[in-house]
């Protein structure tokens, strides 16, 4: 299941001018070409269950499992080594290279009632790290383990900001400039072509 | 004083309260049934990294159309300068944000100094101001003031000549090549977050490779209008921005919202949208519309929702 | 001495030719002196502002408390002037009123001396004047400045062409005296701009009709102008600027302040060049009259405008307010609310001071006081920090004072060269009035500029070439 279809694109792209139009139009060439790589490495995905899967833990003390939930989730779970269920919350991460270095952010605890099992939606797609972490009461960690995930389906964890009144005559700015130029370029056309008229006029009826 | 912003306004910024569709869109009321953010953002990531070397003159050149300003009218895209490699699914398209935890603020202003430093400014220009405010119940607080970044940026309407644009990565610029000095976005900005270059800027040692930009407005143009940028050179690389690196409470986060990350200069790392939720940050003057990209975390019951008085 | 008539079969008055081209034939002795004088202060002028585009604009004042200050004050102050001109030619003639005719020209070219140097005081008001042209090919039409540009250019405009129209014909019937005095380059101009105007009915009709339709184009104009001005203001959130009476709050403003300069232009040019003959105590008081009106209704919308943000007492506007009205700019407002409301207003309701010398005090006062506002409503909200709710400051400079100087002196200069090119009389309208009002010809004919159907002047007496002169003057400035 590929994350985004190809064919989309051009048109959600609003474009202000024609500079911007052409890039936009060349980048949306070069999106497709790219999103179309994409979807080829997503294609495993499509043809395993859901989610092209890869647990690769680590000799560690947690042993971490990835698998596809519903709607682009993913369910992340633990257990000791020997398979058993932990005994105390288990601390979920996802490894992020965005501040320079890779650095923990962390996304959740599962906690036994839950079956030390948490839902999480990815927000970054490719191959995901996610740690586990089970911590004493001062934050130590007492056991961890990771695993890494292809992760082709993200969940936007942002959406721009509505207001809480769009703006009264926000739907028809663009119609309102040209119908003002239009104003504008009248009055200095009459202007020009009173003062021709007159002037031309005057001098063809003197006689 | 007025109440602490409605918490449902901030639940319904929370991206994990909006309706999810299967794909794993949200859909934007705003924008119509047909516009999953989403996609257009995975559009405008690629389109950055595919754009390569077009220079800020020639992307801030598009002026908007639109009379009133509505959003997107007059976004652009910033100059790249990001040596990343070009864009791929594991690149994702950034928007930044900030947190400011003013339960920890002391008013240090290590922030504002070190920003002097970078960006080598006068000592008035202090693109993230530390005020000295003052709760409804006369307890004091310090609140740094960086540029908000609004997502409706007030100062970028009204720029006669378009030197005011704001990127795809939800950055608010200046291109003081082309800024007339008319200080008309001084006027419209609610926050008082721009400064003038009234007199000739400092005398800068030009550093090599790393010419004036919007992202990296060093050295300052005399006579035209400069502020906060967020240190938008450093963010493509991983690098924190100066006040960021340089508090030393860890007050200031600086956060994506796409990957829903944030961290301070001291090595915290956190969900930005649960640290936004859990903490009840608030945003600074929310009744302008302006949809900053800046979020408070009070503990001080201070209300931001509105213009304060002393 | 052959005169050509300014309109077929209207007699010319020679009395009114002889005064209208004096300051081109004859200037007199203080005319160079008083040129080099108001030379020197303008140049002083651009030198300061030389001085400032190398220093920077703090240089004049300005800081991140006060970013916008005198200077786009001054372009308030100026354009708003210029509407003097538009509402006494304009206005007046579409109304017909006579005794408009003698005040016209002068009028006409104030009002493009002024929008002029108004428009050229975005100058010193801009950080990098050598940009400006970037609002052209670059422009961002969702700003408010932007449209300040269109509205002001298109204003100029049309001001320069409202003055040019009348002028032909006074043109054609002045340049045989330039030839005479031998002024050989300025008969030649005057020949050039005339464009072969012999008064003929056809000529006349299609002038009439053109003068017209740019009377009643120039009002709307110029209401678009101070309106689009006050949004440079008003369509920031900045508190007391973000109101929605700013705009009529201009246009009001203008009119009333632009009245006053064209007393004050009017008593100026009547003394220096001897117009007491054609413009009389009178007309001073009637234009009074018009002030009256105008300061009445500026006082209204001031207290419309502060009632509701003292009422409320919202964080920002009840800052401002309480700094404009009891704090740090009370003593400046009050002089304007006296100065340039009620006085002027007392001056012309009492019978004992509705006189010559009082209503130009009063027109001063005018115009001195809506600077002064304008300074005020400028700096008040900008000195005001949005965060904390503190004041700035701002502070006049050397600089700031000179520039603004510089402007003031430039109507006079501007317009006392402009008078050395141009006949300061509107020679044509005033016969043409002339002759209405001595039953020459039909009083039916609307005067030059009427609305509606533009009929030649008819014959009523044929065979009548010259009329007595100084009846017809006593006659349009004591009617009505």
């Amino acid at each position: 299941m590929p994350a985004l279809s190809i064919h989309h694109l051009p048109r959600r792209i609003r474009a202000g001018s024609s500079v911007r139009r052409l890039t936009y139009r060349g980048a949306g060439i070069a999106t497709g070409g790219m999103l179309f790589v994409a979807a080829l490495l997503a294609l495993p995905g499509v043809i395993a269950p859901a989610f092209a899967a890869g647990s690769t833990g680590a000799p560690s003390a947690l042993h971490v499992t990835v698998s596809a939930g519903n709607s682009g989730s993913l369910i992340l779970s633990a257990t000791d080594s020997d398979g058993a269920a932990p005994t105390q919350p288990v601390h979920f991460f996802v490894t992020t290279s965005l501040f320079g270095g890779a650095k923990l952010v962390p996304i959740g605890v599962a906690h036994s009632y839950g079956g030390f099992a948490l839902s999480y939606k990815p927000t970054v797609t490719g191959r995901q790290t996610f740690t586990a972490e089970i911590l004493d009461s001062s934050g130590a960690v007492l056991s961890s383990g990771t695993s890494s995930f292809l992760v082709t389906t993200r969940t936007a964890m942002f959406s721009p900001s509505e207001t809480n009144a769009p703006k009264p005559l926000a739907s028809f700015g663009r119609g309102m400039v040209g119908v003002l130029l239009a104003i504008v370029g009248l009055i200095w056309l009459t202007l020009i072509v009173t003062l021709v008229r007159v002037t031309r006029g005057t001098a063809r009826l003197a006689t | 004083m007025k109440p602490i912003t409605s918490p449902v306004r901030i639940s319904r910024r929370n991206p994990q309260d909006a309706p999810h569709s299967p794909t794993g869109e949200i859909r934007s009321g705003g924008t119509g049934a047909d516009s999953p953010t989403v996609r257009r953002g995975m559009t405008r990531r690629a389109l950055l990294g595919s754009m390569g070397a077009v220079g800020a003159s020639a992307a801030a050149a598009t002026a908007a159309l639109d009379l009133f300003g509505s959003k997107g009218a007059a976004a652009s895209t910033p100059p790249a300068t990001s040596s990343t490699p070009a864009s791929s699914s594991t690149n994702p398209l950034h928007q930044w944000a900030m947190v400011l935890d003013l339960r920890n603020c002391d008013g240090c202003k290590a922030c504002t100094a070190a920003c002097q430093q970078r960006h080598e400014l006068n000592p008035e220009q202090e693109w993230i101001k530390v005020y000295s405010m003052e709760t409804a119940g006369g307890q004091p607080y310090h609140m740094p003031r960086p540029c908000m970044m609004c997502e409706d940026p007030p100062c970028m309407y009204v720029c006669p000549v378009g030197a005011t644009f704001r990127t795809d990565e939800g950055l608010v610029l200046v291109d003081q090549d082309h800024c007339i000095g008319c200080r008309t976005c001084m006027a419209a900005c609610p926050y008082q977050a721009r400064y003038f270059n009234w007199t000739t800027p400092k005398d800068v040692a030009k550093v090599p490779g790393m010419p004036r930009s919007p992202m990296f407005p060093t050295p300052q143009v005399k006579d035209t209008v400069g502020k906060c940028v967020w240190c938008a050179d450093r963010l493509p690389h991983g690098e924190l921005p100066a006040c960021v690196a340089a508090c030393p409470m860890g007050v200031i986060y600086i956060g994506d919202l796409t990957v829903d990350a944030a961290t301070d200069g001291l090595g915290n790392v956190v969900k930005l949208s649960d640290f936004i939720r859990n903490n009840d940050a608030i945003r600074f003057q929310e009744s302008e519309g302006t949809n900053p990209r800046v979020w408070y975390i009070p503990g001080h019951g201070q209300d931001l929702s509105n213009d304060t008085t002393a | 001495m052959e005169q050509l008539h300014s309109i077929e079969n209207v007699p010319p008055l020679p009395k009114v030719r002889r005064a209208a081209i004096r300051p081109i034939l004859k200037p007199g002795r203080a005319f160079w002196p008083v040129v080099a004088l108001l030379t020197a202060i303008v140049a002083w002028g651009i030198m300061a502002w030389t001085v400032q585009v190398r220093q920077g604009l703090g240089s004049a004042g300005y800081n991140d408390h006060a970013f916008w200050a005198i200077y786009i004050a001054d372009v308030i102050t100026f354009i708003g002037v210029s509407y003097g001109g538009a509402v006494v030619s304009a206005i007046l003639r579409l109304t017909g009123a006579h005794w408009r005719a003698p005040l016209t020209r002068i009028a006409e070219a104030t009002a493009v001396v002024t929008v002029i140097i108004g428009a050229s005081f975005i100058i010193p008001h801009l950080g990098r004047p050598e940009r400006v042209l970037e609002l052209i090919w670059r422009p961002n039409l969702s700003s408010p400045i932007f449209w300040d540009f269109v509205a002001v250019s298109t204003y100029a405009f049309a001001s320069i062409v409202f003055f040019f129209l009348p002028l032909m014909p006074d043109l054609a019937v002045s340049n045989p005296a330039m030839e005479e005095a031998g002024l050989t380059r300025r008969a030649r101009l005057f020949k050039l701009l005339s464009f072969r105007w012999n008064g003929n009915q056809r000529q006349h009709r299609r002038l009439n009709g053109a003068i017209g339709l740019v009377a009643i184009m120039i009002i709307p104009l110029a209401v678009s102008v101070h309106s689009v001005l006050s949004w440079a203001f008003s369509l920031t959130s900045r508190p007391w600027w973000h109101e929605s009476i700013w705009a009529p709050y201009f246009v009001v403003a203008a009119l009333y302040s632009g009245i006053a300069l064209v007393i004050l232009v009017v008593a100026l040019f009547r003394k220096v060049y001897g117009l007491e003959p054609f413009i009389s105590e009178r007309h001073f008081v009637r234009l009074g009259f018009i002030l009256v009106p105008f300061g009445a209704a500026y006082l209204y919308l001031t207290l419309a405008d502060f009632l509701p943000g003292s009422y409320v007492g919202e964080h920002g506007i009840a800052a401002v307010f309480s700094a404009v009205i009891t704090g740090r700019y009370a003593l400046w407002f009050w002089i304007f609310v006296f100065g340039g409301c009620i006085i002027p207003i007392v001056i012309m309701a009492l019978p004992w001071t509705r006189r010559l010398g009082f209503i130009v005090g009063a027109a001063a006062l005018v115009d001195g006081s809506l600077w002064l506002k304008r300074i005020i409503m400028v700096v008040a909200p900008a000195n005001y920090e949005r965060v904390n709710g503190l004041f700035g400051a701002y502070h006049f400079t050397w600089i700031s004072i000179s520039v603004t100087l510089a402007g003031v002196a430039a109507i006079p200069l501007l317009l006392l060269l402009l008078f050395r090119v141009v006949p300061i009389l509107p020679v044509t309208e005033m016969e043409e009035i002339a002759a209405i009002e001595a039953g020459i010809i039909s009083a039916h004919a609307p005067v030059s500029g009427g609305v509606g159907k533009t009929i030649a002047p008819e014959l009523v007496a044929p065979g009548v070439t010259a009329i007595d002169t100084t009846a017809n003057l006593d006659m349009h400035t004591e009617g009505i």
